[in-house]
């Protein structure tokens, strides 16, 4: 079975890093050969909202994020990895994969 | 053991940085607004003449205009005002959630009043965010009273104890530490005051958006209100700066670029011309031993010159809408240009050209629909 993920970027203008960071998550994630869905929170609001289902489905949540989740309620019990929005800019496939091996350990 | 407390204070320090950079992004749109009322209300007073529209005197003034423009400057300046309590209130709120908002609103006009400055408006924010958390931890009601505690409990007890420390304990300091600093800025002149300028245009410079252009940008904003604006002159020639100077560069010189950074580079023009610094990031990423020197060099000395010549730019505003409301705005783009050099020549010397790349790059879509709900949901 495919492995799934979701992410939420954000950061503090929320303009740039947030979307840069979003790109780099599908990229990374296309090249892992997993499926990914990326909420961004940006100064516009949110972008591509993760809905209960997603949350259900994606095995552990990657937070690419400077300032605090908007609703992170959704994402209560789940296996969270927080990192920089600037980490995945940098190696999206390392986050990835440390996201993978987060759900792993469970 | 020793690595252990190495780790928890990198996570208290992260989480730090996290609530305040969440306060500074709520904040950022209100400085914005209020600089560039004021702004405009100085620019139009100098073409008739006048540097203190914000006397009440021209509140009376027969000329229409005028009377608008001394108007528009009280706007500006009431949006400033709201500047601490906001950050106050949303580095609470990124604590302790929707609780924390009360006190740290209030925490924030308390250190507004006491011209504790933007540290006490920092400090006020992590008490008040703090203080609910640990209200909201440790009080346990039962089931028939629970709603006491976000109702009655946290809103005021959160917000007397805020209070109460702000008043007795830390706003003194704070206060005088902000004016002490306030007044030295101001009266830097000479050698000091370009070499500020390069000090914080080489930080705005340095990593492009994070964290050290972040603190540099915030605290040159915040002393705006003070009435100091070398620093906010230097950082927003700054801003602008590595993503006009990579631009050009692979405009310049495109062999020294591959595919991806070509397409980048007319990206980051663009951005650069906005005022977004970030346009420069995927330099920064490809290679920072190269990008970030020249940017850091280039960044110091553009807004040293600007500064130096005299530009004096009143608002947090570094895109191309901008320029024409800066003093001496000859100077601030004569600045803009020699950084934007600077940084074109040093990042061609250090490139060294590609080897030819395979033309069989794939050209995928970046967008998010590589699969279908199908896929997602089986």
């Amino acid at each position: 079975m495919t492995r799934k993920l979701i992410a939420i970027t954000a950061c503090a203008t929320g303009v740039a890093h947030t979307y840069m960071a979003e790109k780099a998550l599908i990229k990374g994630a296309k090249k892992e050969g997993v499926l990914i869905k990326v909420e961004t929170q940006g100064a516009t609001g949110i972008g591509h909202r993760l809905t209960t289902r997603d949350v259900e489905i994606a095995e552990a949540v990657i937070f690419a994020t400077d300032t605090k989740v908007r609703d992170s309620e959704r994402f209560k019990g789940q296996l969270i990895l927080q990192v920089n929005v600037s980490a995945p800019i940098k190696d999206a496939q390392k986050v990835i994969e440390d996201a993978l091996k987060l759900a792993d350990k469970k | 053991m020793k690595g252990l407390e190495v780790m928890t204070l990198k996570k208290i320090g992260k989480e730090l940085e996290q609530h305040i950079m969440t306060g500074i992004s709520y904040m950022i749109p209100i400085v914005i607004a209020g600089a560039v009322l004021m702004a405009i209300s100085r620019v139009g007073a100098s073409f008739y003449g006048i540097s203190d529209i914000w006397e009440s005197k021209w509140a009376d003034s027969a000329n229409l205009i005028i009377r608008f423009l001394n108007t528009d400057d009280g706007w500006g300046g009431m949006a400033l005002d709201l500047m601490f309590p906001i950050i106050s209130a949303y580095i609470s709120y990124s604590i302790s959630d929707k609780g924390g908002i009360a006190p740290g609103i209030i925490g924030g006009m308390l250190v507004a009043n006491m011209n504790a400055g933007f540290l006490g408006a920092l400090a006020s924010g992590l008490i008040a965010g703090y203080t609910v958390k640990l209200l909201t931890d440790n009080i346990r009601l039962p089931q028939a009273a629970k709603s006491v505690l976000p109702v009655f409990i946290v809103p005021v007890v959160g917000t007397f104890i805020t209070l109460f420390l702000i008043q007795y304990v830390i706003g003194v300091p704070f206060a005088s530490i902000n004016t002490g600093l306030a007044a030295w800025l101001k009266g830097l002149t000479g050698t000091n005051k370009v070499l500020l300028a390069a000090i914080v245009g080489g930080m705005v410079g340095f990593d492009l958006g994070g964290p050290v252009n972040k603190a540099a940008v915030t605290t040159a904003m915040a002393l705006l209100t003070s009435g100091v604006y070398d620093p906010n002159t230097a950082a927003q020639v700054a801003i602008i700066i590595p993503p006009l100077g990579l631009g050009l560069a692979t405009i310049i010189n495109k062999r020294k670029f591959n595919h991806d950074l070509q397409e980048a580079g007319n990206a980051s023009l663009v951005m650069g011309l906005i005022g977004v610094s970030e346009g420069a990031i995927p330099f920064a990423v490809e290679s920072p031993l190269k990008v970030i020197p020249a940017n850091v060099i280039g960044s110091a000395i553009g807004s040293a010159l600007a500064v130096g010549l005299g530009a004096v730019n009143h608002a947090p505003i570094s895109g191309f809408y901008g320029w024409l409301a800066v003093e001496k705005w000859w100077f601030y783009l004569i600045g803009v240009a020699v950084g934007t050099l600077i940084v074109t020549a040093l990042t061609l010397l250090l490139r060294k050209e590609q080897p030819m790349e395979d033309k069989a790059i794939e050209e995928e879509s970046d967008e998010g629909d590589y699969f279908t709900e199908d896929e997602w949901e089986s």
